[in-house]
């Protein structure tokens, strides 16, 4: 049913491995303990992490939110396998220019639709953000994710990508604000408002060390 | 050959250190301020400072037997740290500077961790997991600056360390008793879960928080735990959520040298599992000697002397002190 054909990438959690299930184009995502951790822990974060994922694209799977649909999954050996998302990085995509301002845009509103069906993502770096050749874009990884977050965790989702946007991709100054601009587009009547969302951010970042 | 002064009084140490033009160092001598009770008060720490900084840096020019002439600039902790402590360094160095007519150098604290790592452990291009009682950042150089890639919401590992240590009444510094306590669980239990003693695990992609986990572990211990089991339990969890960011740092930058620098650094815990975590990937880890770990002047200095070699002095007027002063502030433009 399953055919390897190659390493995608070895991130910090998993090794994500690119295949054929049942002839379809899929990806095999394969969390191999860590050594470093002590082996209970390991245990638990690996079990958390997989049920979460689980939970969060199951709950997108009716959504307007594109994201891998969930094919299978074995929660004691570790690994989940899910449908192929074409396109590249998010991170890739802004290094090479492909995307830029519009798609920073365009993300803020994403992660609006994403808070508005109670889901937070817990890891929203460039590198959980897909874009294809259309320039839609997905979201994957939600390992760190939590379902009926507390409006801390929305607001924690828009200070790690402030981070990434400033470490990563410093070429587009002032990418933070058109990402808000963005989040504050939807007028839908969902509680916590954008306005609130970005109100914690705000103190977020104004916690962190030595903000500018 | 020239050398360069570094004066270090970020926080509770005042230390002075030197290195030479060609990147030899000469350790450094420091004196830390310990607080009679309670966390650190800053400007109690500057007194501290100010009353012995003339004899530090008048022993550590004799023992060192350093002919005055032969210094060719003072550096000094220009940032980030307690604006009083900062100020006595400053002032400090610049009538050192004015004194022995060379230039000053105002340096980046956090940056002189890197450097200091650099020059120890020879390792080029690393993730540095910056682990010290004020501050836990990730950091790496991008695009001609150092980036801070991940770090802590709240507060510092190493304060957090500190203060469950009080709760103990464990003096400060508390991480190094903590690590013996740790040790000493681990010794009489060879077998033993850490479903037992289970604590907060606080990763946000790659920030982390530390301030719920010590209000879990000082319940851990009202709950009936050893003190030892809590120590070892606290260990496991907080020095994993560093490396498990630092891993996604590694990740995330495709970069394959993992350095560590900050007090921290000094746990053998965290440094093993560096290790443990960098084999697993390719990567390698390093770490420098403990004394080059925690706040010293020689990495003050040895950051200095790379700014120099660009000529990158600070004029008098440019020299007031910054204590909010962010890794990323100065272009690297030294190799």
């Amino acid at each position: 049913m399953w055919r390897q054909s190659e390493i995608l990438h070895q991130g910090a959690e998993a090794i994500v491995i690119s295949g054929y299930w049942m002839g379809d184009k899929s990806v095999l995502k394969i969390r191999n303990p860590r050594s470093y951790r002590h082996p209970d822990l390991d245990r638990r974060l690996t079990r958390q992490r997989l049920s979460v994922e689980v939970r969060a694209l199951t709950k997108l799977h009716s959504s307007t939110i594109s994201c891998p649909s969930l094919l299978d999954v074995d929660i004691d050996n570790g690994w989940i396998l899910l449908s192929y998302i074409d396109g590249e990085t998010l991170y890739e995509s802004l290094l090479s220019g492909s995307s830029g301002f519009e798609q920073i845009r365009d993300l803020g509103r994403l992660i609006r639709e994403l808070h508005e069906l109670g889901i937070s993502h817990g890891d929203l770096t460039t590198h959980n953000i897909m874009i294809n050749q259309e320039g839609d874009l997905s979201l994957i990884d939600f390992g760190l994710s939590k379902i009926i977050p507390e409006i801390e965790q929305l607001g924690l989702d828009l200070q790690v990508l402030n981070e990434c946007l400033n470490a990563s991709h410093h070429e587009y100054e002032g990418a933070i604000e058109v990402l808000i601009e963005g989040y504050l587009s939807s007028h839908n009547n969902f509680l916590p408002s954008g306005d609130e969302v970005i109100g914690r951010f705000n103190a977020i970042r104004g916690r962190v060390r030595y903000h500018a | 050959m020239g050398v360069i002064l570094g004066i270090e009084s970020t926080a509770h140490t005042f230390s002075i250190g030197g290195v030479l033009a060609d990147g030899e160092t000469i350790p450094s001598s420091s004196a830390l301020y310990r607080p009679k009770d309670g966390g650190i008060h800053p400007r109690e720490a500057a007194d501290h400072h100010s009353l012995i900084s003339g004899d530090k840096i008048k022993d550590f020019i004799e023992e060192n037997n350093i002919p005055l002439e032969q210094i060719d600039a003072i550096a000094f902790s220009q940032g980030p740290g307690l604006g009083p402590c900062l100020r006595v360094g400053a002032s400090v160095a610049r009538s050192l500077s004015d004194k022995l007519g060379v230039p000053l150098i105002g340096v980046n604290h956090c940056v002189a961790h890197i450097e200091i790592g650099r020059l120890q452990t020879g390792c080029d291009d690393p993730v540095l997991l910056y682990v010290s009682g004020g501050n836990t950042q990730v950091i790496a150089r991008k695009g001609g600056r150092y980036r801070v890639i991940g770090e802590t919401l709240d507060i510092g590992i190493g304060n957090m360390l500190d203060k469950f240590a009080r709760t103990q009444g464990i003096p400060f510094p508390g991480g190094p008793k903590i690590e013996k306590l740790a040790l000493e669980w681990e010794r009489k239990n060879p077998v033993t879960s850490l479903d037992n003693i289970i604590l907060p695990y606080a990763v946000h992609g790659m920030d982390l928080s530390f301030s719920g986990i010590l209000t879990a572990a000082v319940q851990k211990i009202s709950d009936g735990h050893t003190l030892e089991e809590v120590c070892w339990s606290l260990q496991e969890h907080v020095f994993s959520s560093c490396i498990e960011v630092a891993e996604r740092a590694l990740a995330h930058t495709g970069k394959k040298e993992l350095l560590l620098g900050g007090g921290v650094a000094c746990n053998e815990r965290i440094r093993k599992m560096s290790e443990l975590m960098c084999n697993d990937r390719g990567a390698i880890a390093y770490w420098p000697e403990k004394q080059y770990c925690v706040d010293n002047g020689t990495m003050i200095a040895e950051l200095g002397r790379r700014m120099l070699e660009h000529n990158l002095e600070t004029k008098l007027e440019d020299s007031a002190i910054d204590p909010s002063m962010r890794t990323d502030h100065a272009e690297v433009v030294w190799t």
